[in-house]
């Protein structure tokens, strides 16, 4: 019950909804415009935050020039991934986007000598001995924190300064997409989610639009692997399993797939959900051990989903019409 | 007069199944040509064929002189050839309005990074409104501007469809079976909303069409097609006198009135 009260353990859980946030805004951009079906997203997240550390590590580059190096492997990702199987069927390409991104995590965990395998980055090889990629950006931190402390009081810590800088790259993001999506190219997006061959047979290359936002959230998605690797300095296969991207589809979910300002919304209502049931110390949730505990988490957020679907279908700000119109 | 469509023996077959077999036809510029047939005569694939939804075994298709047979959809749409679908197919989930915006030809809003130049966006937005607007009320669609497309009855998706085709700008149309399904009053004032549209944009029609009373009043030239070939054409008239016609399309019906 003790990390329940501090406020350490909240602020924590507020990051995380802010990486979660950008993470599924990502999938915003291909599933509430376009209609794919990605379930590979996690791969973005793993390709740059993994490209981030081994050029910082094993190539001693300025952590920055690699944070962008990061996001651009993981628009490439995004690119390979739409060229080799956009032109599938919407269902068909979910299945390949899940094997992208086991086969870019089993890629990670077996290539010892570049990524360090199932030992994570600990084990990337380094020319200093230790292989950390975080030092340059503790110092950011470290500043911001002294900065803020008159501010926060005790609430100031490294996450909160972390915290300020997720949750302003989140609404920068936020703001971003919602220009886009006044703009005709959602547009063109939101008609194929439904048919390809009006939007074709009225002069729009049906592919590139696709595309294009496939890699357009692939970037984002690889804006939030950035972040997570900052968060947690070590970066561990085991972190970018396909369950991750679920959790992103659950916070689209929860906000409402169709609206960009449900993402924040359905960010922190996830990250609640998921860190508040941590504390169901009581009975009836005391009979089971914390493994089975650990499950049960998952599964009350199934049933809250189940729940919405039913009585909220459209998410807390998605538009009704917009999903149940027939 | 010349001709702005060629199709020049045409074939196509799916796994065996002979879809068209050598269909060929020229269309005269600004004329209103029907295709004609019994159901599964090849007339939707020779559609299909033209407008690069599928593209030909063999043969050619040229398009105001450039050959298309081997182009992608909206490559041809861009070269001024706009078709519609059977049933008229409308975006359910966008606005009649957006439905019809999807159609502007050479939208800067189209490429992603305009989001940076929102002015020449906004610009191009407004007046493609405007047009968007004029083309709703010339078809009587104007207070469903923002009424999403899925709730337009089965008439009305024809209205829209077709004002959708205009604001491309189209220089031909290609409407498969526009009168299909569409109450006798409705097809009136269909016929006159193509007329009209024919005589302000200079355009050339060419349809797929089975209400036989309609195609022979609006048509300059007739095609008629039985198994994915074009087995007769000529002025409306003649078509009813023709005897292999009579035999595959029109039936004894016809022969003994």
């Amino acid at each position: 019950m003790t990390a329940f009260l501090q406020p350490g353990f909240w602020v924590f859980v507020v990051l995380m909804a802010g990486v979660y946030c950008i993470f599924a805004l990502g999938l915003q951009v291909q599933y509430g415009l376009g209609g794919i079906l990605n379930f590979g997203h996690v791969a973005m997240m793993a390709l740059s935050s993994y490209t981030m550390a081994i050029l910082v590590i094993t190539y001693n580059w300025n952590l920055y020039l690699a944070c962008f190096a990061g996001v651009v492997m993981a628009g490439l990702g995004g690119a390979f991934l739409g060229l080799t199987t956009l032109r599938l069927r919407g269902d068909y390409f979910s299945i390949v986007s899940i094997a992208f991104s086991e086969i870019v995590r089993y890629i990670i965990h077996n290539s010892d000598h570049l990524t360090g395998g199932s030992q994570g980055s600990l084990n990337i090889p380094s020319s200093k001995g230790y292989a950390s990629y975080t030092e340059a950006f503790n110092k950011v931190l470290m500043n911001i924190e002294a900065k803020i402390k008159p501010i926060f009081g005790s609430f100031a810590s490294r996450d909160m300064a972390l915290l300020l800088i997720v949750w302003l790259t989140a609404i920068i993001l936020l703001v971003i997409m919602t220009f886009i999506q006044k703009t005709s190219w959602a547009r063109v997006l939101r008609a194929t989610r439904e048919d390809d061959d009006v939007p074709a047979s009225l002069g729009k290359n049906v592919f590139l639009f696709r595309l294009s936002s496939v890699i357009v959230g692939s970037v984002i998605g690889g804006i939030a692997g950035i972040y997570w690797a900052l968060e947690f300095s070590i970066l561990d296969p085991a972190d970018f399993q396909t369950i991750v991207t679920f959790f992103a589809w659950m916070v689209i979910i929860l906000g409402g797939a169709t609206k960009v300002k449900g993402v924040p919304l359905g960010a922190l209502f996830f990250g609640f959900l998921y860190a508040g049931t941590r504390f169901f110390q009581f009975p009836p949730f005391t009979w089971f051990d914390s493994v089975q505990r650990a499950y049960l988490r998952v599964m009350i957020i199934g049933f809250v989903l189940i729940f919405l679907m039913l009585k909220r279908p459209q998410g807390i700000f998605g538009k009704r019409e917009e999903m149940v119109l027939e | 007069m010349d001709n702005i469509l060629e199709v020049r023996s045409v074939s196509k077959s799916f796994a065996g199944v002979r879809a068209c077999e050598n269909a060929s036809l020229s269309i005269k510029r600004g004329s209103v040509t029907s295709i004609i047939g019994p159901n599964g005569a090849g007339k939707t694939s020779l559609f299909n064929l033209i407008s690069g939804a599928i593209s030909p075994d063999s043969g050619s298709i040229t398009f105001n002189g450039t050959e298309i047979a081997k182009k992608h959809p909206h490559q041809i749409a861009r070269l001024g050839l706009i078709r519609t679908f059977q049933g008229a197919k409308v975006i359910r989930r966008l606005s009649v309005m957006e439905n019809i915006l999807l159609a502007a030809q050479d939208n800067p809003g189209d490429h992603l990074w305009r989001v940076l130049t929102p002015r020449a966006r906004k610009r191009f937005e407004n007046e493609a409104e405007e047009r968007a607007l004029d083309l709703l009320k010339q078809v009587g669609l104007e207070s469903f501007v923002d009424s999403y497309a899925g709730i337009l009855s089965g008439g009305q998706r024809k209205l829209l469809d077709l004002a959708r085709a205009m604001m491309a700008k189209p220089t031909m149309l290609l409407l498969d079976e526009p009168f299909a399904g569409v109450n006798p009053a409705l097809v009136e004032k269909l016929v006159n909303v193509l007329q009209t549209l024919k005589k302000q944009h200079d355009l050339t029609f060419l349809l797929v069409e089975h209400d036989l009373e309609t195609v022979m009043n609006i048509s300059d030239e007739v095609y008629v097609m039985a198994q994915g070939t074009v087995i007769a054409n000529g002025l409306p008239n003649s078509i009813y006198e023709n005897e292999v016609v009579i035999d595959a399309y029109l039936g004894s019906r016809r022969k003994s009135s």
